[in-house]
Order: structure tokens, then sequence, then C-alpha cells
């Protein structure tokens, strides 16, 4: 664990929509065979969570997003991770399966305000409009990967490499500037 | 513009979010094998006005591999399907054969 990234101030920006980066946000990467019960099992005792629909993100204390057919990604709190991945790769063991704390190698931005859903549409190739709320999609945000999802009307989630979180930070202040609203939403 | 729907995760991907592989169900030739088989492998391509096999990476998504019918003339996209196949699936055969009659493409048809 990095002390570097807790010592990163936090970046915010107030457009017609607000954008602010969450730092020191635990991530934790799963991928494992979600058809086996002992997964499951395992996944309950150490993150206390069911597996999610695919395509979902269980939005609770701690979210977890359906990343692909084998993998997740928890949310959690910073200084969880460590023991929730401990935990979980015990549980785990001699399944084939893979943790990994990708806490300081992810970034997450959250926008809030009435015209999220236009946000997204001025950077990604989606069809915004179909987006129901806690479905997450994984895309480009212009030259970038990114994964968002909804927790409701006047909220979204990205995440990111953190690598790239500068250009996110960028093009998500260009995008809720002021005065450059569509109205398409 | 080109849309995929991925067999994997179902998302309707834009062709910006997905990277081509080039041409589906090519057989491997390697060694002991002939080399005209092996310069076949390597280098012979279908190049199609009309219906083609491909294989395409769902890189801004899921990740995984799969493989897409379509028609490089009009882009209309017949269906696409599991990478763990040998052969276009006898739905995907079907569909074409319907809209498109007389097609050929290697030893399809
Ligand atoms: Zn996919």
């Amino acid at each position: 664990m990095s002390d570097q990234v807790n010592e990163r101030e936090m970046r915010s920006f107030s457009g017609y929509v607000r954008v602010c980066e969450k730092m020191t946000t635990g991530m934790l990467s799963i991928r494992g065979d979600f058809s086996s019960s002992e997964f499951k099992t395992a996944l309950f005792k150490a993150v206390g969570t069911r597996l999610p629909n695919e395509k979902k993100v269980i939005l609770a204390q701690n979210n977890i997003a359906w990343m692909s057919p084998d993998e997740l990604l928890v949310f959690c709190d910073y200084a969880a991770v460590y023991k929730i991945s401990k935990n979980l790769k015990m549980e785990l063991k001699g399944q084939h399966h893979l943790v990994v704390n990708v806490s300081d190698a992810r970034a997450l931005f959250e926008v809030s305000g009435s015209a999220v859903r236009e946000i997204v549409a001025k950077l990604a190739p989606v069809n915004i409009k179909a987006l129901e709320i806690g479905e997450i999609r994984r895309t480009r945000f212009s030259q970038i990967a990114a994964a968002f999802w909804l927790t409701s009307e006047a909220n979204l989630s990205i995440i990111c490499f953190s690598s790239v979180a500068d250009y996110m930070f960028n093009l998500l202040k260009t995008s809720s500037a002021q005065n450059s609203e569509v109205g398409s939403f | 513009m080109l849309i995929l729907k991925c067999p994997y995760c179902g998302i309707e991907a834009d062709e910006t979010e997905l990277s081509p592989g080039g041409e589906a169900h090519l057989k491997r030739y390697g060694p002991g094998s002939s080399d005209e088989e092996l310069e076949g492998y390597l280098f012979s391509r279908e190049n199609p006005k009309g219906v083609h096999f491909e294989r395409w990476r769902h890189v801004y998504g899921c990740g995984k591999w799969f493989h897409a019918a379509r028609c490089t003339a009009t882009l209309e996209v017949f269906g696409t399907y599991s990478a763990q196949t040998f052969e276009p699936p006898k739905e995907i055969i079907k569909i074409i054969k319907v809209k498109r009659p007389g097609w050929k493409w290697r030893d399809l048809s």
C-alpha cells in the first residue's frame, strides 16, 4: 500500500454537473469460475456479497461489479483491501483464481447533476438512453478504456486506469463545462 | 458504422470498442506440413465482397475473442458466435442462405 496516494489532493470541478475524483478507494480485482459453488461461497465468506448478475453492479456498502464472464471488481475501504484479499485468497485456495489489489492502479470518478447521461453521450460510443441504473458498461471514454454505471439518475461513477486519470479528469471537465449543455436528455 | 454483439457479455459494441483479428477458422499448419500448406496458412486469405467470417476481440470490454459473420459490402451482420468452434454454427449458415442465396466462402456455401 502506498502512502503517496493519500497525499494526492482530491480533485473536483463544477460545471453544469459536478465532477469529483474519489481518492483512496479500495479496489480488488477477482477472477474465477462463476459457475462454481465453491467460488460463490468463498466470495460470500470473504467479501460478504453474492455474485452480481451479468453486467450489473450490486450497490451496497461494498459495491461489487461484474466486469466480464470471469472477472469481478470489489470496491471497499482503502484500508480494508489487504484483509479482504487475504481472506479471499485463503477461501479460494485450491481453486483456479486470481485476486489482486488494484486500488492504486485504478481511478474512480463521481459525476453528479441532472445531466449525467449527457456527459457520457458526449464521450462514449454507448446507447446511454437504454442503460439501467446499476448496470455497468465497459467502453472507451474518448481514447481511453473506462467503465461506468449510474447509481441514480443524477449520480454516475466512472473508473479508468490511474495512469490515465489526468486525461479522464480533463475530459470530464471539458464535457461538463458551463454553457456546453446539449439538452438532449 | 459496424456494431457487433459480443456473445460473451452481450454488449452491443461499436467497431471502435473492438479489435479486429482477421479471417476466422484458419487451420494452423506447423512442423511436418508441406510448404504449400504452411504458405497457405501464413499468407492465403479470403478477400470477399459479400459474406465473410472474421475474428474480433472485445478489447474495450470483457476482453474476449469471438467470431462474426457479416457482409463486407453492406456491413450487414448475420450473427456473432463463440470462439470455441472450428466452423460457423448452423443457425448462422441458415440466416446467410436466406439473405445471400448462392453465397460461397472457402469450402462453405
Ligand atoms: Zn464482451
